[in-house]
């Protein structure tokens, strides 16, 4: 497999088991089995997606990383 | 239809469908009740597809690290293959930023969607609340033609040629007369 393709199977994979992940609370959701206020219901949509996952602690991390790896200690 | 272009087919399908539905119904409680439900669905895909983004840099980025580790010895690489590799490694990791850049408008829309769900929830007038609400649902439909053509671009510049589906032509219309 080459490169790209990896890359485009690894987002697609990433995108179906974060999906998966959170299909209880879809299926939850569409079939009204929760009791919840409507003001809960709008705090959870707000949860569901407040921002973009921050990568600058995990980006710094591996960055070191590889500069001891290729410096050396 | 490959694997990732079906994976991503139903995302964005899921998405665009629970987008449709919010247009649906009106300002009753259970009415704003639905529109919050179909935000929490789409919000959940939009996370989804921002950490089926993420995952997908890590492990790239990871694997360049690790091809390091197998070529360098434990002393370390020369000094200018060294620096050939940090070169590689942050030129990878600029040609994603583009990639994640492209969800942000979709997040800005969908805040607006909600924080018009909950001001008609508490509005005075409900038609107007109404309005509001399916203003600002039309407003993250919109996001979509320039966040799909966003990612295609930023993936073609990662060797990865991605086609992400485009709504029905007749629709942009409706929703640019609906958006605010």
């Amino acid at each position: 497999m080459s490169t790209a393709a990896a890359t485009g199977a690894t987002i697609a994979l990433g995108i179906l088991g974060a999906l998966v992940q959170s299909a209880p609370e879809v299926i939850e959701i569409v079939t009204g089995q929760d009791r919840k206020t409507l003001a809960e219901r709008i705090e959870r949509a707000r949860k569901a997606f407040d921002k973009p996952i921050d990568t600058t602690e995990a980006d710094d991390e591996r960055r070191e990383r590889l500069i001891r790896i290729v410096r050396g200690g | 239809m490959s694997e990732r272009a079906g994976v991503t087919t139903f995302a964005v399908g899921l998405f665009l469908a629970l987008l449709g539905l919010s247009f649906l119904g009106g300002c009753s409680p259970s009415q704003l009740a639905l529109q919050a439900d179909a935000a929490a669905v789409v919000g959940g895909t939009l996370a989804a597809v921002d950490r089926g983004i993420v995952d997908a840099r890590d492990a790239d980025l990871e694997a360049l690290v690790e091809a390091a580790r197998a070529e360098c010895p434990a002393e370390g690489c020369d000094d200018a293959r060294g620096d050939e590799i940090l070169a590689a490694y942050d030129a990878r990791l600029g040609l994603w930023s583009p990639l994640r850049a492209c969800v942000e408008p979709a997040v800005q829309a969908f805040q607006g969607w909600l924080d018009a769900i909950w001001l008609a929830s508490v509005a005075a007038s409900s038609e107007l609340g109404w309005q509001h609400v399916v203003g600002e649902a039309a407003r993250l439909g919109l996001t979509w033609r320039g966040m799909r053509a966003c990612i295609e671009r930023s993936a073609a510049r990662l060797g990865h040629p991605l086609e992400l589906p485009d709504l029905p032509a007749f629709v942009y219309p409706f929703l640019e007369s609906a958006a605010p």
